[in-house]
């Protein structure tokens, strides 16, 4: 916006007569182009710089005229077209009337007179001292708009001064008192934002920016920062700054030339006869448009960096007025240009072309000639003919230029009026004004006629012209209610005259601003009140995103209650949880004993996949179950005692467990399932139980209240171990010193720890060693139990750890198996046998010569696949079954009792005797004749019956002879016995031979696995037929039957060598049932051996071909 | 405002929902509280059955133990209803959420209409855009459990909007970052990180962390059928 007093400068151009040539005549040198330069002659006088047009005349002057000339020229160098007469601003009252004055001497015309300067010295000069300092930095703090409403915003300017100074002069002459500037000022103010306010409130017109305006000189729309197209505020001329020579973008209002200049007339275009646009004035007054003073070669801008004035229409030849142009026809009117295409003569008008969207093009050039690089423009502008193609799209827009200039011309007709009023009501108030007299006293009568005049003649002219140029002036109106409320807080005399007064003074000044708000904020707030209807759509959205917001919140506040929710059930969970587990630690507390057993119990109730011993045999399905089994027992019931409480030592427990075995041992035959599940349980319960064992050691429990000892016992480490631990007691004198039961246990621990470690092959090896030397041991040991034989089992078990007596025998199977293993010959028994034992294996045996007897024994066993029934464990206590036997079976059990005591003095005997060598000899040898017999009855079972009887007898007629010592029956068997723990020299030479025929056939006949376990059960079961008390034999028996869980992939503890004797000896009883033959089984138990003789017998001769 | 008409109904479907709240975890405290009653029981009982062991016949023992065990069956039987009654009311309160959730996608979906039926691009929208950007990890960070359903077509919905709405609904993804992260916020998976994204839950009802990230489990889509997660799988072949 520009300044006020600027303002009332342009007024006064507008009005004087269009010839200041005198003041444009030096522009600065940096604005001017080469070729203006060229024109100009540069005049060094007196030191100063004059440049002046070689166009311009030059008019001869006076030496007396020189001083004035140059001030003008100062002046006019500095644009400022403000009189000199002003030098100082003084804001003296009677300046102003000079300046009117002035200002009529411009607009009549006259030759004015060089202003004198006028000055006078200030008496008081003295300068105010500038308050100090201080010390912080000043911030500027833009107050808010409701701030600076309650404050005064405006400043008066000159005229203002100059109204007050009159008004106050007629006030004073009525005796008035005087209006001081500030309440002028207050209500000004107060006028421009009531105003204001009322334009706001009454939504005042918008003028929304056109987004598809393009400039009317160039026709783009194109809009760079730097190069916007402006808006002329009162015709809403669409120009770019460049095309219209504005080099700066004004704060505030902006307005053409030609609304600025000479807003109540149009203009007309000197070289064209279209109206509209952007005119520039020539530099004789007229006016021209821009886009013709571009086009029109001969013309051009006196100013390229304003464009202003056009220069050169007198250059203009005459051939060009006289062209016509094509597209308005008319000839004559304004200066034309041709096609430029060669030989194309069509002529038409700047502006015609382009509201007819011919093509015109400028193109920027670059020529380089002889004196240097010169920037040029090319313009080409072709006829419609002649147009390149693509041009077309230009005619579109050119029609929107002419639409929106008569837009303009509309609304200047409909103002019209408007502004006549308007101006009327100056008149009135400067009439009555003069009538008071005063301060129009300066401005003659004269005058003011005349401009009346002027001003009356003006509407005419409005109405009879179409075209009328003045724009709308919007000053909105304010109810008079309100302006009693502006000037309520006021008292003054005569207020409403005043206020009257001052209220057309003010719609003048705005009428004069062409409507622009007086006060800057204003203006910029009436722009922004556009926005108003956004605004109001804003606060629309604004409230629905409140909405929103709310409803996200609820959201949130759901998702944290659902997080907190979620955090509850986990810890509900936990706690659960920890319910669970105080309750298991509370168990374990109060009766940690019964945890032990209880996951013993489960361990062992797993060994049992089929639920065998899950249950009470059922006496409805067996109803002579209770004839063999006085004490029926199994897990449920064994469970039933745990949780009452009734067991309070692991031996109890134990008890009970052996009880299932053995029952079931002793009711079923051997080769049912019911037997081997039993054998299998045995042996796999043993190790657990052992296990079980160590481990209520190591924790220490109190019998009496099945809580932990309240001292923890020492804790035996039972998992240090070294191999040299091993490997010492595997030599047998290093525990010579220690019972064969300590020994043995000590070797079942060793083996225990032994199979716990990592598979490897010294692992595998001591295994191996250990399970051999068990066996011997065990062998020793099994024979001082049998003495009693029914009670056999029982008390071994009971008496003793679990590897007791049963512990021994189990021992001696596993020897025996791994012997087999070690000689290879045993049928694919899963473990490969290791070479290196082979050559330890078959040494011992042979050193003892107990085996001969076994072979015999053997025999019988072959038959006795069925024999099984057979079952020694009747020995005692079915003596019906033995009954039924032949001369045999009833002779069986005193000579079992015969054997017993034999076998007892043997390992009496053996013991005393220095441990080692013997014992592991027996064991040994037992295997290998074992496998002979194997052997053997592989290849000759069935031929050999009638044989194997006859050896049978045989068999037993050699032992007898050692045995004679004691009755016939026991000398039956003894031999068996004696060849067990003596050595028979009738025997022992054929066992040797046997052994090595063994060896050499195991390797050759591996085919017979399979029979193998049939042959090795029915071995074994003959040998307990046989010899059943005689553990040797029980030894050898075992293992056939053994192998089987053995290999069924049972661990191979010692402990099922154990199971498996009482297996054997279990079964014994329900032999009858289980057999359908009531065969003897005496008998059947002689053929078998007769067979297995046989077998073994005729096996010799086989390696030995 | 009618657009809000559903809005109302839930708000008062919603308000008595704190009273549930209340009484629900009223209840939790009071089992709560039996527990530790019984608990308190059962020390004594084991302090007095420790003390008279030796004393005691094997039917008394049983019979003493018999009690303990009796209270602990108790014990468990209130965290068995504690743990109902969370889940019952996690279920409410996610009831809640998924209605809400509904309206307010057809709150938004109501909007937009209305911004494209009254077309004005108004400067406010226009510089509300910049809130738009954020709006994607939104999505990502999303809810736990139910995000594959929900929100995936949630976002397709902002991507189509028009302007305004875009403008509006912006508003809210921030807040949703806005919302400080409770610290105590359960977390989840072998990572043990709080939910986001894509969650799968493991189908073993006692699996102690039920739920994992997809990209933890290396899953991209949800598998069919029954899943296990890795711990539960182990578990499985173990007990096998």
């Amino acid at each position: 916006m520009r300044k006020p007093r600027r303002k009332s400068r342009q007024k006064a151009e507008g009005r004087r007569s269009p010839s200041p040539y005198s003041l444009k005549c030096s522009p600065t040198r940096e604005t001017l182009t080469y070729a203006q330069a060229q024109r100009i002659v540069e005049v060094d006088i007196d030191g100063r710089l004059h440049r002046i047009s070689i166009y311009d005349p030059l008019k001869i002057i006076t030496e007396d005229e020189l001083t004035a000339q140059d001030i003008t020229e100062c002046n006019s160098n500095k644009e400022n077209s403000e009189q000199p007469q002003f030098p100082g601003k003084s804001k003296k009252p009677s300046s102003k009337g000079k300046k009117k004055e002035s200002c009529s001497k411009h607009a009549s015309g006259s030759t004015f007179h060089l202003p004198q300067p006028s000055f006078r010295v200030v008496d008081s000069g003295s300068q105010p001292e500038a308050p100090p300092l201080p010390a912080a930095y000043y911030r500027y703090i833009e107050k808010p708009p409701e701030d600076l409403d309650a404050e005064v915003e405006y400043d008066m300017d000159e005229e203002d001064l100059a109204w007050l100074d009159m008004v106050n002069e007629k006030r004073r002459v009525d005796g008035h008192s005087l209006v001081s500037a500030d309440t002028f000022e207050l209500l000004v103010d107060r006028l421009e934002k009531e105003s204001y306010l009322e334009s706001r409130s009454s939504g005042a017109q918008q003028s929304l920016i056109d987004e598809d305006a393009f400039c009317c000189v160039c026709l783009d729309d194109e809009c760079h920062n730097s190069n916007v197209i402006l808006f002329c505020d009162i015709c809403n001329l669409a120009v770019h700054q460049e095309c219209y020579g504005v080099p700066y973008i004004p704060e505030g209002q902006w307005l053409c030339r030609c609304c600025l200049q000479s807003p109540s007339r149009p203009v007309d275009c000197v070289l064209c006869p279209n109206k509209g646009g952007a005119f520039k004035q020539t530099s004789d007054g007229h006016w021209a448009h821009v886009v013709c003073a571009i086009w029109i070669p001969e013309v051009c801008f006196a100013n390229t960096v304003f464009l202003e004035p056009i220069e050169g229409i007198d250059n203009i030849p005459p051939a060009r007025w006289k062209l016509t142009c094509y597209i308005c026809k008319q000839k004559g009117l304004g200066a034309a240009i041709q096609c430029h295409k060669v030989n194309c003569y069509t002529a038409f008008h700047v502006t015609c072309a382009q509201r007819a969207g011919l093509f015109m093009k400028i193109e920027p050039m670059r020529e380089t000639s002889l004196n240097g690089t010169i920037f040029t423009v090319r313009k080409t502008a072709y006829c419609e003919a002649h147009s390149p193609p693509g041009a077309a799209t230009a005619r579109r827009k050119g029609d929107s230029p002419r639409s929106l200039s008569e837009a303009g011309d509309e609304e200047g007709l409909k103002d019209g009026g408007e502004e006549e009023e308007e101006e009327e009501m100056e008149e009135e108030e400067q009439e009555g004004q003069g009538g008071v007299g005063g301060p129009l006293k300066g401005m003659p009568k004269k005058n003011k006629t005349s401009l009346k005049q002027k001003i009356k003649k003006e509407p005419e002219e409005a109405g009879r012209d179409t075209p009328s140029t003045v724009p709308i002036v919007t000053v909105p109106q304010i109810p008079s209610y309100r302006l009693n409320k502006i000037c309520s807080g006021l008292s003054f005399q005569r207020k409403n005259q005043f206020m009257q007064r001052l209220h057309n003074y003010w719609l003048l000044k705005r009428q004069a601003r062409n409507g622009v708000p007086l006060i800057r904020r204003l203006h910029s707030h009436l722009q922004s009140q556009r926005n108003a209807e956004q605004r109001e759509q804003d606060e629309k959205t604004s409230a629905v995103k409140e909405e929103l917001k709310y409803w996200q919140k609820l959201r949130h506040d759901l998702e944290r209650a659902r997080l907190l929710i979620e955090l509850i059930r986990k810890r509900e969970k936990l706690k659960r949880e920890q319910v669970k587990v105080q309750q298991a630690a509370m168990e374990l507390e109060l009766m940690p004993f019964n945890v032990l057993l209880r996951t013993t119990l489960d361990l062992l109730q797993e060994k049992d996949p089929a639920h065998i011993f899950a249950e009470p045999v059922n006496l409805s399905e067996v109803p002579d179950y209770l004839e063999f089994i006085s004490k029926p027992m199994d897990f449920s019931t064994m469970r039933r005692k745990l949780e009452s409480h009734l067991y309070c030592t692991l031996e109890e427990f134990e008890e009970d467990f052996n009880l299932i075995v053995t029952n079931c041992m002793k009711y079923n035959a051997k080769d049912t399932i019911f037997h081997r599940a039993a054998v299998r349980l045995r042996d796999l319960g043993g190790a657990i139980l052992r296990h079980a064992r160590r481990q209520a050691e190591n924790i220490g429990y109190d019998p009496e209240r099945g809580t932990h000892l309240p001292e923890s016992p020492k804790l035996k480490d039972f998992y240090r171990f070294s191999w040299e631990d091993v490997d010492n007691i595997l030599i047998p004198e290093n525990r010579a010193h220690l019972s064969p039961e300590v020994q043995l246990k000590e070797l079942l621990e060793k083996l225990d720890l032994v199979s716990a470690m990592r598979s490897s092959g010294a692992r595998r090896r001591r295994v191996r060693l250990l399970r051999r030397e068990i066996n011997a041991l065990r062998q020793k040991l099994a024979q001082p139990p049998p003495p009693q034989p029914p009670s056999l089992n029982k008390t071994v078990s009971n008496g003793e750890l679990p590897a007791g007596p049963q512990g021994d025998a189990a021992v001696l199977e596993q020897a025996l198996q791994e012997e087999p293993e070690d000689d290879g010959d045993r049928d694919d028994s899963k473990l490969p046998p290791p070479p290196t034992l082979e050559p330890t294996g078959p040494a011992p045996s042979l050193s003892e010569q107990e085996s001969p007897p076994d072979p015999p024994t053997l025999k019988p066993i072959n038959d006795s696949k069925p024999p099984s029934r057979i079952l020694k464990p009747k020995k005692m206590e079915e003596d019906e079954l033995l009954e039924k036997s032949p001369l045999q079976l009833g002779s069986e059990p005193l000579q079992r009792l015969l054997n017993d005591n034999g076998i007892n003095r043997l390992s009496l005997l053996a013991p005393d005797n220095p441990a080692g060598t013997p014992l592991s000899g027996v064991g040994r040898r037992t295997s290998v004749l074992f496998k002979k017999a194997k052997n053997g009855v592989k290849l000759q079972r069935s031929p050999d019956r009638a044989l194997e009887n006859g050896e049978d007898h045989g068999v037993t007629s050699p032992p007898a002879s050692p045995v004679s010592i004691e009755d016939e029956h026991h000398s039956r068997k003894r031999p068996r016995s004696r060849s067990c723990s003596e050595s028979e020299g009738e025997r022992s030479p054929q066992q040797e031979e046997e052994t090595g025929v063994t060896n050499g056939f195991g390797k050759h006949t591996e085919s017979g696995s399979d029979s193998e376990c049939s042959l090795s059960l029915s071995g074994g079961l003959a040998f307990e037929a046989c010899s059943g008390l005689t553990p040797p034999k029980r030894s050898r028996g075992k293992p056939a039957l053994s192998r089987v869980p053995f290999l069924e992939g049972v661990n191979g503890d010692s402990d099922y060598n154990g199971a498996d004797h009482r297996s054997q000896d279990a079964p014994g009883g329900p032999p009858s049932q289980w057999c359908p033959h009531p065969c003897p089984p005496a008998g059947r138990a002689e053929t078998g051996r007769a067979e297995t003789g046989r077998g073994w017998r005729e096996a010799l001769p086989c390696p030995l071909l | 405002m009618a657009t809000a008409m559903y809005l109302e109904h839930y708000l008062d479907s919603i308000e008595n929902l704190p009273c549930e709240l209340q009484r629900n975890f009223q209840l939790m405290r009071e089992l709560d509280q039996r527990t530790e009653d019984k608990k308190a029981e059962i020390d004594v009982l084991a302090a007095e059955y420790i003390s008279t062991v030796k004393a005691l016949s094997a039917e008394q023992r049983v019979e003493h133990l018999q009690k303990i065990q009796s209270a602990y069956s108790k014990c468990r039987e209130y965290s068995d209803d504690k743990v109902q009654l969370a889940m019952q009311t996690y279920e409410m309160v996610d009831k809640h959420i998924r209605r809400l959730d509904a309206d307010l996608a057809r709150f938004e979906a109501d909007l937009k209409d209305k911004a494209e039926g009254s077309d004005f691009e108004s400067s406010g929208a226009r510089a509300l855009k910049k809130g738009r950007g954020q709006k994607e990890k939104r999505g990502s960070r999303g809810r736990g459990r139910r995000a594959s359903e929900e929100d995936t077509p949630k976002k397709k919905k902002h991507k189509a909007g028009s302007e305004l709405a875009d403008a509006i609904l912006s508003v809210h993804p921030s807040d949703v970052l806005d919302m400080p992260v409770d610290p105590n916020e359960p977390t989840y998976c072998l990572c043990h990180q709080v939910s986001y994204g894509e969650m799968i839950g493991c189908d073993n009802p006692d699996c102690p962390i039920e739920w994992f990230h997809f990209a933890c489990v290396d899953l991209t889509t949800k598998p069919k059928g029954k899943w296990f997660c890795p711990r539960c799988v182990q578990e499985k072949r173990k007990r096998k």
